[in-house]
Parts: C-alpha cells; sequence; structure tokens
C-alpha cells in the first residue's frame, strides 16, 4: 500500500534550486534510501516531508493528507532524526527527562511514554544510561537517544537523515541491526539518507539515486546493481600497468568496463570470474607485470560512480 | 492507492499512540517542568542573582537618604526608597518574560532542539509561555523576600499589596509577548542579544524606574507611554506609596492602557509566531 506520495515538488533557496522536480513513492514497510552527492536536495526533501520546509510546488500526500493542508495532522504520523545529533536533546536533562519532555509534547500520557522508553531501551540494552545526563553521552549513545526519541510516539512512518554519520563501525553496526529488527517486527516504513552504501545496500528495499535536485533513478539495490553492466570487478594497482597491458585487458571479451573510482585502482568488470580472471592472469603473466591484483563483487559504490561520479568510462567489447 | 485514513494511522497495523490535537496547557505544563529541571540544576546562578538584587535595594537605600524629590508633591527619603523598591518589584517579576523566550530559542540552538520543536503538532506560543512561567515561578523565589519587605517597609494593606501583585501580572502578560516577538526575531536573525540590551536600557530610563516620567521632556514621555512598564511602575508606586502619588493619567486609564497593551501584543506576537514560521520555512532558514 502506498504510505506518501510526493509529485514534481520543486523548491529553491532564492536563485539556488534545491529540487528540481522530484517524484517519489514510498510503500507500507519498505525501507527507501536516498542517495546523493552532497547538496542535491536530499536533506531538502526530507525536511519538506517532516514540515520543516515549505515546497515551492508540487503535491505530497502523507497516509491520506495533504502536506499543504494537513500539516497538524501529518506531525502526528511522522518520526524525524536529523543530521546533528550531537546536539539533540537538553544537554542538562536526563535521558528519561528528555524523553519525557519530547513524549509530552508529542502528546503521549506519562504511563505510554514509561512503556515506550522501556521497550524502545530494551532493543539497545539501553536502560542503564536513562539516568544520565545528555552531556554526559557519548556520541553512539546520543544517536540512540534521538532513534529513541524519534519512535516514542509509534510513528509508521521514520525519517533518517544520515543515521550513522560520524559513529564508530560498532555503534553503526548495532543501530543497522536495531532498525532492521524494528522495521520487520513492527511494521515500520523507513525513508532513509547515507552516505554509507553498505548500509544502504543492508537496509534498503529500494533506492533512490538523486542529482542535481532530480531523482534520477528507483530500483533496488539489486537491480541498480545490475544495470553497472558487470557483476564482478578485477581490480589492478593503476601505477604498476602499463598502458599496453591496460590496452589487451581491456580488449578481453570477459572485460565488460572500466571504472576509475580510486586513482591507485583500475577497476575492470567481467562478465565471468574464473575465465575472466584467468584471462586477466595470463596477459598480466605474459608481460611480466607485477600489480596489486583483487577481486570484489559490484556494490552500490559502483552504482554510485557510474551515475554521479562522471569517472565510468564503457566501452564495447 | 495511498494508504488513507480519516484518523492518523487507523489503516495501518502501527497506529500512532497520539493523533489527537495536543491542549495547549499540556504544552505549557511539560514546557514548564523541563525549564524547572535545567534550572534546578543551575542554582548558583540564582543565588547570584538575589545576591545582585540586594547590592540594588543597598544602594537604593543610600541614594534614597540624601534625595528628597520636589515635584508636583513632595517625597522625603523614605518615601524614595519606596519609590525605587515598587518600580523594582515589577521588575523582577518581571524582568524575565522579555529575555525567557530569547533564551528559549538560543538554548533550542545550543542544544539542537528547534528542530525537534518545529516539526512537532504543538502550540508554539504554549512552549514559549510555558519557559515564561517557568522563569516567573523561579523568580518568585527571590519576588517574595523582596514584596513582603515593601510590604512591612511601607505598612501596606491587603488590598494595596493584592494591587501590587495584579500590576506585576499584567506587566508580565505583556512583556511575555514582546519577548515572544523578540524570540521570533532571534529565529529569523539569530543574534538578538544586543537589542534585548537596548530595550532593557529603554525600560530602566525611559519608562521610569529611577526618575518619574512626568519630569520628562515631552518628546521622551510619548516614548515612555509606549512601554508597558511606564504603567506598571506608575501604578505600583501609587499602591506603594499609598496613593501619595501623582500618576501620569488617573489609574484607571493607566489599568486600561496595561491590559490593552497585553492584550494587544499577545494577539500581535500570536500573529507574527505563524508569520515569522511560515517565512522561515519558506526562506528555507538553516535554523529550522
Amino acid at each position: 500500500m502506498l504510505l506518501l506520495s510526493a509529485q514534481n515538488v520543486r523548491k529553491s533557496y532564492g536563485k539556488v534550486v534545491a529540487l528540481q522536480d522530484v517524484t517519489l513513492e514510498l510503500h507500507e514497510k519498505e525501507i527507501l534510501a536516498l542517495l546523493g552527492t552532497n547538496g542535491s536536495g536530499k536533506t531538502t526533501l526530507i525536511k519538506i516531508l517532516a514540515t520543516l520546509l515549505t515546497k515551492d510546488s508540487g503535491k505530497v500526500e502523507i497516509m491520506g493528507y495533504d502536506l499543504d493542508t494537513h500539516e497538524s495532522e501529518i506531525r502526528h504520523l511522522f518520526g524525524y532524526v536529523g543530521q546533528d545529533t550531537e546536539h539533540s536533546s537538553y544537554a542538562r536533562l536526563t535521558v528519561k527527562e528528555n524523553l519525557q519532555f519530547f513524549g509530552k509534547l508529542r502528546g503521549l500520557k506519562k504511563k505510554q511514554i514509561d512503556q515506550q522508553i522501556e521497550k524502545l531501551s530494551a532493543y539497545f540494552d539501553f536502560d542503564s544510561n536513562l539516568n544520565k545526563l545528555f552531556m554526559h553521552l557519548s556520541g553512539g549513545q546520543k544517536q540512540t537517544v534521538v532513534i529513541i526519541r524519534a519512535l516514542l510516539h509509534n510513528p509508521a512512518l521514520i525519517y533518517l537523515d544520515e543515521p550513522t554519520k560520524g559513529l564508530d563501525p560498532i555503534i553503526a553496526h548495532k543501530i543497522r541491526t536495531f532498525l532492521k529488527e524494528y522495521t520487520s517486527k513492527e511494521g515500520k516504513t523507513i525513508l532513509l539518507t547515507s552516505h554509507i552504501l553498505t548500509e544502504v545496500d543492508e537496509l534498503a528495499d529500494r533506492v533512490v539515486l538523486f542529482h542535481g535536485g532530480n531523482n534520477l533513478i528507483t530500483d533496488t539495490p539489486a537491480n541498480l546493481k545490475r544495470t553497472v553492466g558487470a557483476p564482478e570487478f578485477i581490480e589492478i594497482q593503476a601505477e604498476n600497468l602499463p598502458a599496453a597491458t591496460f590496452d589487451k585487458i581491456s580488449k578481453l571479451e570477459t572485460v565488460l568496463l572500466h571504472i576509475e573510482k580510486d586513482p591507485k585502482w583500475i577497476s575492470f568488470g567481467i562478465s565471468d570470474f574464473f575465465n575472466g580472471t584467468e584471462a586477466i592472469i595470463n596477459i598480466l603473466r605474459d608481460d611480466g607485470v607485477h600489480a596489486g591484483f583483487r577481486h570484489r563483487v559490484v556494490s552500490l559504490e559502483d552504482v554510485f560512480v557510474y551515475y554521479l561520479g562522471g569517472l565510468t568510462e564503457k566501452f564495447e567489447v | 492507492m495511498i494508504a488513507k485514513s480519516t484518523k492518523p494511522g487507523v489503516s495501518l497495523d502501527n497506529a500512532p499512540l497520539s493523533g489527537k490535537p495536543i491542549p495547549f496547557w499540556n504544552v505549557v505544563k511539560a514546557t514548564v517542568v523541563k525549564d524547572l529541571q535545567i534550572r534546578k540544576r543551575y542554582l548558583p546562578d540564582l543565588l547570584g542573582f538575589f545576591a545582585q538584587l540586594i547590592v540594588r535595594v543597598i544602594f537604593f537605600l543610600i541614594i534614597s537618604s540624601f534625595i528628597v524629590y520636589k515635584g508636583p508633591i513632595v517625597l522625603n527619603s523614605r518615601e524614595i526608597f519606596v519609590f525605587f523598591i515598587a518600580a523594582f518589584l515589577t521588575w523582577i517579576f518581571s524582568g524575565n518574560a522579555l529575555y525567557a523566550p530569547v533564551d528559549s530559542v538560543n538554548s533550542d540552538l545550543l542544544n539542537g532542539t528547534l528542530e525537534f520543536i518545529y516539526s512537532n503538532p504543538i502550540y508554539r506560543y504554549g512552549y514559549y509561555v510555558g519557559t515564561v512561567i517557568a522563569n516567573t515561578l523561579v523568580d518568585l523565589v527571590v519576588f517574595v523576600p523582596f514584596y513582603i519587605f515593601l510590604i512591612w517597609y511601607a505598612g501596606l494593606n491587603f488590598f494595596l499589596a493584592l494591587s501590587i501583585i495584579l500590576v506585576c501580572f499584567l506587566v508580565l502578560a505583556a512583556m511575555m509577548a514582546l519577548g515572544i516577538m523578540l524570540a521570533l526575531l532571534a529565529l529569523l536573525w539569530r543574534q538578538v542579544t544586543s537589542l534585548l540590551g537596548i530595550l532593557f536600557l529603554l525600560f530602566e530610563m525611559v519608562a521610569g524606574a529611577y526618575f518619574p516620567v512626568a519630569q520628562y521632556p515631552k518628546a521622551l514621555q510619548y516614548l515612555a507611554y509606549t512601554l508597558p512598564y511606564t504603567w506598571g511602575y506608575d501604578l505600583a508606586r501609587y499602591f506603594a506609596l499609598k496613593g501619595h502619588w501623582n500618576t501620569i493619567f488617573p489609574i484607571w486609564v493607566e489599568w486600561t492602557f496595561l491590559g490593552v497593551y497585553a492584550i494587544f501584543y499577545t494577539v500581535l506576537s500570536s500573529f507574527l509566531l505563524k508569520k515569522v514560521e511560515m517565512t522561515s520555512k519558506k526562506q528555507g532558514l538553516h535554523i529550522i
């Protein structure tokens, strides 16, 4: 079932166009990720949907409510996690006092708030931190508080703007695990932005690629990876790869494309792991090239570079 | 087909815990509790404020001991002291009403909670009223001793003492509305502390905290008439001096001025709050 629909949304700040013509749909119990370069309009879109900004034109409906006419009703329906979680709650209140205040502003009764705090903090094993002052928490703990805050009123829809930004991999993993578990158990719908592409790959059911205020393409991570044109890559250290050897490898039948996303490594997209790898190794051996060599499968990073990086060269074999 | 519902979320498995409008007073109450919890952790600040006020009272006592006022009526040293204290009490009771909403915006900017406040289905006006009430409750701790002192020193009866409190409340209402308007400027411009300083200077000097407005040049008197404090100080003095004070206008006119200012500024600030929020959201100010 369609939960959120945005059609032809435009937004500019003076002469700067942030969103040109964005159309997207979000279905119930789906995790949709917005991917794009910095300044591509992802945060602007989330802020419009979170009623923090007004759009210039276009139509947005959230659970049957028109954003232009039912702002108050819509504000009950979503939870929002913004980017700056280091400063996101009252520093000199305890976690519990903060959550109780935020819960009351959501119209919840004290008993409901306490039950929600208990339930949500159990997910994170966070009980021992509830009586600590917010200012005494670590970055990851602060982020946890903000996520709990966004879920206090049990919203069907959750906006997460870079939820693991600046967190260490262990905390980030914990938050991802929570989001997966919580959304599947509770049937929540998530709209998420992130620059951590493995995170998007792990969480998202569908991905929207943003560029210059437009959504370029929307599909599942698997389908998007297929559009890159190669399922696997062999990467060779660029500095040790002579031009002649590069040409020979490029002309191989099993090599479909090459991507230069990292100046130190050249990625050759191959159609078949065994034949492709063997053919490349043979050429390197024949030419006497000693270079770093590694294998990887196609990732969302390739998709990102392919569509948004401008570094891709596709060639016919 | 989009998941349409007349009540938020009812067509879904996971309905939000609350979909009803949040009553104005619930927002006020929650904000008061939150602010008092924060203020509880800044007790030395309150002690410092109290010490500051005691120094002022001592200063008034010294000054009044060698001044005699000879205007349309004559005030002796004791009455001059009451003259100062009456205005001073009005100021203690309502002074923070001007600062509290701005402080609240600054605190929300500092703590990063402004986005949460502005994406919530609450009355923002209630939020600011809550901050003023919390500050007033805290200020009562220092107000009450000085108030009791005035009643004792000036020998006021119940009616006069009550009238002073009523004046203080009306000034508070007007100042709160002015404070909310300043908070709106803080939302738009961020830096309004210097503007606050100018206003406080006006309230102290022009509104007649230390000198009778009737003795000012005409132009300054007209400027004073636009300030709620002018009427607050004048009425408080009238009651504190047990009627031995020439008010600028008859007291019923001054009560009316004060009441009208309180209502006018409240309506204006409520209207402007909506306007500023719309402007901020349209212009994409990074604050909200």
